[in-house]
């Protein structure tokens, strides 16, 4: 790979776009934002990618991402623009300057608002992240696990901004979530934090997340016509975890966020999955078995059988109900995530929703 | 229909409210509100009276009442308004457009389990012993009435508001209606509800379970017994400074799963509470998921659930106090120690119904969504394997029926004794004395021969054989380190019955006055059984045990309750279940019940210990209050008259001939007419046994012959024994000149026992009543004793000939009094 010029052609757009819906686990943002995104993208000159240690240790960066509800998402053409405004107004606030852009997570989505970015501002973007998959809370993040500061962190819709800072993630997370919910931003707001250096985020993010979300939507697209679903769980060292059809898709809002159930039933009728996500899927049970199937970090990703990965937007969930075999396929997570602030941070939220137990890795839920 | 069933009492409703707080598993509404209604029912005066589902007439109609709240808004309502559970009841009582006869608990729980009582109470009418599931549930579904097919009405009322009736499509939509009208915002978070009507004879019906789940009977039966045995097992154990924790462990066939000092209450994001309990240690944590109801335990760090419902999560206190999730019961027990124990519900509520229903529900408000996890039984690992634990039980009751049946002809002895008037040397007023004495003692002494029956029932439920048989009298110390000794009426006698029916609780000293307190360690052991020492202090203790083995048992009701069913004897085979004048609660009854599971046992037991030694809330009912009042009397008479002798100068342990089965003791007696009306008495009292015999160990008899036994046994000892026993107090002991009297010996030879072939048994008894009619009538011809004696040889004549008319199929049925006719009538086979 030359580390000098972008190998985001079409076909790989593509490829990442698939890889990174199934390690949106869910959530990442809806499948049609990424082809949305794609589209705009194809105006724009894509950023180059550059592996972490090809960034230089005193090379300024941020994450760069958007917050908003799922429903909101769906916009077409989505204005990424707002991302690159909380970028710059970042920039402003801690005094640097940023020559290079820092994905914060993966999803059909959240991939592609770091690379606009890049393109936008003529940055290379980095090819790491604070997660080998989307996540729920802020947390959940390798930076949050590592200490590194968080703030400040800015919200921005391109006209109205709001900075703020906590001293940790754990406590940027429902400030971020106050403010999305206060109506300051209707819709969505492009959010940028995590300012650091090259030598913070070669310490702290795990490499090649990119290109792992393009090397697995590379082997899913070989193998469509074969056996798609085998050629994911292989690629991701993974397990399918269940097999049927979306039977019931639910959202209740209880105890201050919204809380999604997907149900489905397995082909012979005798047994029934729950997955449960906060966007991306944090639990799955099967009537079968009293202890989880699976839990995060660890990735509990969609696919249908003939492989089309999909997530639990509205959109997704509406177009295979019913209708479609579905697979739910478990993967670990890199060690990375399974540090224990990370762990713990999901365990907080597991708690909420009826799981009294301690963080058990795929591998060991046979 | 106020005549059928039993008063509860007090401390009926104690033990109720506790043994519901533990089937409530954490709701079933407070245990502060149970607490309330008791004192409200006692305020009334009015006691609930508790029925059977057979009591009730096929068309007779029954409906539940339940409240239902919020826990916030019922530590509001101080007191609790149980009378919106009575305007709910009398309003679907009008919207339903027919009379309801009783009153149907839904919910077992500290309270919901007492509404329906004092609703039943207030209204004069009878409380079902049934529930619609052996626990507290949060969600309709979990009620076996939920299943009946059909629309539901329902009549909701609310403080300030008059009741509204709401008709909903099923019990599932009913609930949603509920949640929003009761439970929904703006509401009074408080109502109580009147539901599921339905006649007596639906309520006796069965329900299918589905594919793969059979059937089960829509009434969870004796469902208010269980609960009033689970609180009378945990009482009596604190009582006793026994481990109430083990007790409730043992009636609810469960397990301690966790102790804590601490328990912390607080909301999910899913829509239940979490209570979670923090160890001894402060080391491990134990959540207990709950929506009143427990839902759903979890020990933090294990991968899968504890347990969950529709098995039981429970708690008490280590000292053996009940609570509840409220926040004011948890107040209640700040600071003490804190159990938890799970239990399994018997198998048919493990249906697919309600393991789905309650799936369904903790998925929804916890957000557990895996498999159900069944509390493992009890006894897994049993101490002791059920054929030891089936020894040793008819071992017990073969001690139990020997026990009651020499208590029973002590109190007959000393009965007989007493004399009869003035004519006997008595002032008026002692007169009284003895004729009150003489029937308290006769009546005392049939609750004996209800006992013995009962225990004859429960050797035949448990697979063992009715035993009729003892050794004679008199016996050296055997219970109690009391002798068993026919002796006249007197002081000793007196002391050594209250001693024998004492209170577990009550101090040796209290009640046995001078007799030697037992040495425990002497008596350990007895036909090779290994038995706590403590069975002999007492018959409460002998009880105590046969109750724990029958809880302890390994394995169901089926497995347990082997008898065949019509093998046991009830009281309306003997006729003898009817209420006599000033009769109270049936306490003057012979009760006898057919026993075929463990409810059923237990109710047996109850009523031969709480007849006995009682309950703190009924002691005036109790032997043990009766000989204790007739002790006392007794002394208030002496030392008004120091020469006051009530009883007749009997022998004591007066024999034919010396036995070997016997200690010292025995007076032999020698006057010639006495020794051959004592002949006759004992041989009437062996035929007699020969028929108890006969109709206990019945199983292969017509209904005819049942009919024909249970004719002439009653009889028996009416015309029979008791006027021969009554000659023989009057008669000369021995040959020369003194004013000993002679006295009813109760003696058995060894030749009696079960007369197995039906043809033959007819034509012994037959015989045996022919030839002691014709020793009666010439007896009665000689100058030298009573006329009587030949009305009593004219009465075994008409019992002879009557038995065998009865066998014969002869005999006109409308002699027969109307409740066995209508048996005789509607069952005798061809």
């Amino acid at each position: 790979m030359n580390s000098h010029a972008s190998w985001l052609t079409q076909d790989a757009l593509q490829d990442v776009l698939l890889g990174a819906c199934i390690l949106g686990a869910g959530g990442g943002g809806p499948r049609v934002l990424g082809e949305s995104l794609l589209r705009s993208a194809s105006g724009l000159t894509l950023p180059r990618i550059v592996a972490p240690q090809d960034v230089p240790d005193d090379a300024r960066m941020a994450v760069s991402a958007c917050a908003g509800s799922p429903t909101a998402a769906v916009v077409d053409p989505f204005p990424f623009h707002v991302a690159t405004a909380a970028y710059q107004e970042l920039a402003i606030q801690t005094g640097h300057t940023f020559d290079h852009v820092l994905p914060g997570e993966l999803g059909a989505g959240n991939s592609f608002i770091p690379m606009l970015v890049a393109a936008e501002l003529g940055l290379p973007l980095v090819d790491a992240s604070g997660a080998r998959r989307a996540m729920t809370t802020l947390p959940e993040a390798t930076f949050a696990a590592d200490g590194v500061d968080i703030a400040p962190l800015v919200a921005s819709d391109g006209t109205t901004k709001v900075v703020f800072s906590t001293d940790t993630a754990l406590q940027a997370d429902p400030v971020l979530r106050a403010i999305m919910s206060s109506g300051t931003f209707p819709d969505f707001a492009g959010v940028a934090m995590w300012s650091m250096d090259g030598a913070t985020m070669k310490r702290s993010a795990i490499p090649g997340t990119l290109t792992y979300a393009r090397d697995l939507g590379a082997a899913l697209r070989k193998a469509r016509a074969t056996d798609p679903v085998e050629a994911v769980r292989a690629f991701l060292k993974g397990r399918i975890l269940f097999r049927g059809k979306i039977t019931a898709s639910t959202t209740t809002s209880a105890g201050g966020f919204d809380l999604g159930r997907i149900t489905l039933q397995s082909n012979d009728g005798h047994a029934q999955c729950t997955v449960y996500n906060q966007n991306e899927n944090l639990i799955a049970w099967s009537t079968q078995k009293p202890s989880p199937l699976g839990m995060g970090p660890d990735l509990l990703c969609w696919l249908t059988v003939d492989g089309e990965p999909f997530t639990n937007a509205p959109p997704d969930i509406a177009k295979y109900a019913g209708t479609k075999e579905v697979v739910l396929i478990g993967a670990p997570s890199p060690p990375q995530s399974r540090a224990p602030s990370i762990i713990s941070a999901y365990l907080s939220i597991l708690r909420q929703i009826g799981y009294a137990g301690p963080y058990a890795a795929i591998e060991d839920l046979q | 229909m106020t005549d059928r069933g039993r008063l509860l009492n007090r401390q009926d409703l104690e033990d109720l409210l506790d043994g519901a707080a533990l089937l409530g598993a954490g709701g079933g509404g407070p245990r502060w509100v149970g607490a309330q209604i008791i004192d409200a029912i006692e305020a009334m005066d009015r006691w609930p009276r508790l029925i059977q589902p057979e009591d009730l007439r096929d068309d007779e109609r029954v409906a539940g009442t339940a409240s239902i709240a919020l826990p916030t808004a019922i530590n509001s309502t101080d007191p609790f308004p149980w009378q919106l559970s009575q305007q709910a009841f009398l309003a679907l009582e009008g919207a339903s457009g027919h009379v309801l006869d009783a009153v149907l608990p839904i919910a077992l729980g500290p309270g919901n389990a007492l509404l329906p009582a004092i609703v039943a109470a207030s209204l004069g009418r009878p409380l079902v012993d049934v529930a619609a599931a052996p626990r507290a549930c949060p969600f309709l579904a979990g009620y076996s009435f939920a299943l009946l097919p059909g629309p539901v009405r329902a009549t909701l009322a609310m403080p300030g508001n008059p009741p509204q009736t709401l008709n909903a499509p099923n019990a599932i939509a009913l609930q949603q209606i509920l949640m929003t009208e009761v439970l929904g915002p703006g509401s009074p978070g408080v109502a109580s509800i009147a539901l599921f009507a339905m006649t007596a004879k639906t309520l006796r019906s069965a329900i299918p379970m589905g594919p793969g789940g059979g059937q089960i009977g829509l009434a969870y039966n004796y469902g208010l017994s269980r609960a009033m045995a689970l609180g009378r097992a945990v009482r009596v154990a604190r009582a006793h400074g026994r481990d109430p924790v083990q007790a409730a462990c043992v009636g609810l066939g469960g397990r301690v799963v966790f102790r804590a000092l601490q328990a912390h209450d607080a909301p999910t994001k899913s829509g239940s509470s979490a209570l979670t309990f923090t160890a001894l240690d402060g080391q491990s944590s134990l959540s207990v998921y709950h929506l009143a109801e427990n839902l759903m335990a979890w020990r933090v760090g294990d991968l899968a659930p504890l347990a969950m419902g529709p098995d039981i999560i429970t708690y008490l206190t280590a000292d053996g106090r009940t609570f509840t999730n409220d926040a004011t019961d948890l107040a209640a027990v700040a600071g003490h120690e804190m159990v938890v124990i799970t239990a399994p519900v018997p198998g048919a509520w493990r249906a697919p119904p309600f393991v789905f229903g309650w799936g369904a529900g903790i998925a929804a408000t916890t957000g557990y969504a895996g498999a159900f996890v069944p509390v493992p039984p009890r006894d897994t690992a049993p101490a002791k394997p059920a054929p030891n634990i089936r020894d040793e039980l008819i071992h017990l009751l073969h001690e139990a029926s020997e026990l009651e049946h020499f208590i029973c002809c002590q109190y007959l002895y000393a009965a007989f004794s007493l004399k009869q008037g003035e004519g006997e040397g008595l002032t008026w007023q002692e007169a009284m004395h003895t004729r009150d004495w003489a029937q308290m003692l006769l009546l005392v002494a049939r609750q004996e021969m209800e006992h013995l029956g009962l225990a004859a029932n429960l050797l035949t439920a448990v697979g063992g054989a009715p035993h009729f048989t003892r050794p004679n009298f008199p016996q050296s110390p055997r219970y109690a380190e009391l002798p068993f000794t026919l002796v006249p009426f007197s002081e000793d006698m007196l002391q050594r019955f209250v001693c024998l029916e004492r209170p577990m609780d009550t101090p040796w000293h209290e009640a046995c006055g001078p007799f030697r307190e037992p040495s425990r360690p002497d008596l350990a052991l007895t036909a090779g059984l290994a038995h706590s020492p403590e069975i002999r202090d007492s018959l409460a203790a002998l009880y105590d045990r046969i109750r724990t083995l029958i809880m302890t048992f390994p394995g169901d009701d089926a497995a347990l309750f082997i008898g065949p069913a019509n093998a046991e004897i009830d009281g309306n085979i003997l006729h003898v279940n009817f209420p006599r004048a000033g009769a109270l609660g049936g306490i003057f009854d012979v009760t006898l019940f057919d026993i075929m599971d463990r409810p059923s046992a237990l109710r047996a037991i109850d009523l031969i210990v709480e007849q006995g030694e009682g309950t703190s809330g009924a002691e005036e009912f109790t032997h043990y209050r009766w000989f204790r009042d007739m002790l006392d009397q007794y002394r208030a008479a002496r030392r008004a008259n120091p020469g006051f002798e009530p009883a007749r100068a009997l022998v004591a342990n007066p024999t034919l001939s010396r036995h070997a089965n016997t200690s010292r003791g025995e007076t032999l007696i020698t006057n010639p007419a006495a020794r051959e009306v004592l002949a006759l008495f004992n041989g009437a009292y062996e035929t007699l046994l020969l028929f108890m015999y006969r109709l206990y160990g019945h199983p292969e008899l017509a209904t005819v012959q049942v009919t024909a036994l249970a004719y002439t046994m009653f009889p028996m000892m009416t015309q029979v024994i008791r006027p021969l026993a009554e000659i023989l107090t009057a008669l000369p002991a021995f040959d020369n000149p003194t004013a000993h009297r002679a006295g009813p010996s109760f003696e058995i030879s060894s030749a009696i026992s079960l007369l197995p072939h039906a043809a033959a048994a007819q034509q012994v008894l037959t015989e045996k009543l022919a030839a002691l009619s014709q020793t009666a009538i010439a007896l009665g011809q000689r100058d030298d004793l009573p006329d009587r004696l030949t009305s009593i040889g004219q009465n075994l004549l008409i019992l002879s000939t009557k038995f065998n008319s009865i066998c014969a199929g002869t005999y006109p049925p409308d002699l027969l009094i109307p409740g066995v006719q209508h048996y005789f009538t509607q069952n005798t086979p061809g």
